[in-house]
């Protein structure tokens, strides 16, 4: 076997063993079994892979005997608690907010949603609101009929000797010029600086109480290019007007000529009534000024005028009732009143 | 081992699923306990119940694969080891000498399990005739299934030294099982 000559097929596999004895294994032999590789084992390294495999068996009953103890355990660490799913949906300040006071936890609020500077002029711009909601009413009832209703025309005029100017709305006819002026309002329009304005142009080089017409004027062509986040009471414009005719009540009958005759059509710049601005619909929006007329557009029509009126006369009806503003109000009051009328 | 359900299964876990627990409690407990029925005998249940707690505790804070899930749970089994046998050496345990021996309660049934599991309570006999820490390194390497660099981690050894130590103890091993003529 070992000499030549021999087939492949008989030569040994191996080394013949050497004199000190033969090596079993070798540390590849080894590592394979620490991989778990208990297949290819040396004879030599069989009973050690029993072993191994034995230590690999499949778990007994008395391994898998805390199995209930360390479900226990899961649960107590891992599985939700009533009490603790409870607390985490408790909102954590509502009962520091409900322990409050009414009183503070209703000042709060307020002063949370609207500042103070915000609230105060309130009244006097719902005021103002009414007042040319009023104006409006009378300028359309004006240009529609010709004339001005009589109590609107009492009032006027009980206005105007009131001021000490000659009463107005006596004269006040179809072609709507105006006699005279109130003259403590022209004075104090004196003190205010006149704006530029072109319908009212030749008004503006007269006297005090020209330049008071002038203010109105100037308001109700300013009104008409007011942007959309613009509030019309909230215009220096007005508020000049305001001051000259001595407070917001004051100027229906401050402006009460001058607007007749730009209602009845003796403006050579044809002039919407009420103020056709954006403003004018958001402000029907922002509580006190909802007396602002809503929903008119320079195009509006007789459905348009007429949401106008009821609206106007709703409000006006519910809030101005003394014996200066005795207004007819109502949709008998707005009737169709279209661009250039 | 769980094998490619791990991540799934650890992921459910941590979410609070006790059966997911549970899957990984029956695949690795019955290994820990050999471990630790061979590196200490005497408390290996206790152990064992300690190293889950603390498994539990932490079970959200884990992350890794299959082999830092075994090599995690061993290194806190061994931690428990360690901590468990200091204390005891502080503070030894008296000896019941006046309970006679048959007087010694005893599981029912306890003669059936070990016929039945006869070959592995041999196995871990066996094994603990080695010295400590080659016994270790080849139930870590071959029970534990964890590899050479991490069980060097986990005794603060070399990659070389574990290998030396395993290959010592096999030969150890099989040195005592041709000489004893054990047969499994």
């Amino acid at each position: 076997m070992t000499g030549y000559g021999v087939p492949d097929g008989d030569m040994p596999d191996s080394l013949t063993p050497p004199p000190w004895g033969s090596q079993p294994f070798d540390e590849r032999d080894l590592d394979a079994l620490l991989a778990g590789n208990m297949v290819a084992v040396p004879v030599a390294l069989r009973q050690v892979a029993d072993i191994l495999t034995a230590l690999q068996a499949a778990p007994s009953d008395a391994e898998t005997r805390g199995e209930a103890a360390a479900r226990a355990e899961f649960r107590a660490r891992h599985a939700p608690r009533p009490e603790a799913s409870e607390e985490a949906n408790t909102p954590l300040l509502p009962a520091r907010t409900d322990s409050r006071p009414p009183h503070r936890r209703r000042r709060n609020q307020g002063n949370h949603r609207t500042p103070a500077r915000s609230r105060r002029p309130k009244a006097a711009l719902a005021l103002s609101a009414v007042a040319f909601a009023a104006i409006a009413v009378i300028g359309v009832a004006a240009a529609y009929s010709g004339k001005l209703p009589g109590a609107v025309s009492a009032a006027l005029a009980t206005h105007s000797a009131k001021d000490g100017s000659d009463p107005v709305a006596s004269s006040a006819g179809t072609d709507g010029s105006a006699k005279a002026l109130p003259t403590s309002s022209a004075t104090a329009a004196t003190k205010s600086p006149v704006p530029t304005y072109g319908a009212s142009a030749p008004a503006r080089a007269r006297s005090g109480a020209a330049q008071a017409s002038s203010l109105c004027d100037a308001f109700v062509a300013s009104a008409e290019h007011l942007s959309a986040h613009q509030l019309w009471w909230e215009t220096p414009t007005y508020t000049r007007l305001s001051a000259a005719a001595g407070g917001p009540k004051n100027v229906p009958g401050y402006c009460a000529a001058a607007w007749r005759k730009l209602f009845a059509g003796d403006n050579p710049k044809p002039v919407d009534w009420p103020p056709v601005t954006k403003a004018a619909q958001g402000a029907g929006d922002t509580g006190d000024a909802g007396n602002q007329p809503n929903g008119q557009g320079s195009s509006g029509g007789v459905q348009d005028q007429g949401n106008l009126g009821s609206d106007t006369g709703s409000k006006v009806s519910g809030r101005l009732t003394g014996p200066d503003w005795p207004l007819e109000t109502g949709s008998d009051a707005a009737p169709p009143v279209g661009p250039g009328r | 081992m769980v094998g490619e359900e791990f991540a799934d299964v650890l992921a459910a876990a941590q979410q609070g699923s006790e059966d997911a627990f549970a899957v990984l409690w029956r695949d690795a407990n019955p290994v820990l306990l050999r471990y630790l029925r061979v590196a200490a005998p005497e408390h290996a249940e206790d152990i064992a119940a300690e190293t889950w707690i603390q498994v539990v505790r932490g079970l959200q804070r884990f992350a890794g694969d299959e082999g830092a899930w075994r090599a995690w749970l061993f290194t806190n089994a061994r931690r428990r080891m360690l901590d468990q046998a200091r204390t005891r050496r502080r503070h030894p345990a008296e000896p019941l000498d006046d309970i006679h021996a048959a007087e010694v309660p005893r599981s029912p049934g306890a003669e059936q399990v070990a016929m039945e599991n006869l070959a592995t309570e041999s196995a871990i006999a066996v094994l603990s005739r080695l010295p400590e820490q080659q016994a270790e390194v080849i139930l870590l390497r071959v029970v534990a299934g964890l590899d050479t660099e991490v069980v060097a981690d986990m005794l603060g050894k070399t990659p070389g030294a574990v290998r030396v130590l395993a290959h010592r103890g096999l030969k150890k091993l099989q040195t005592l099982l041709s000489g004893a003529g054990v047969t499994l």
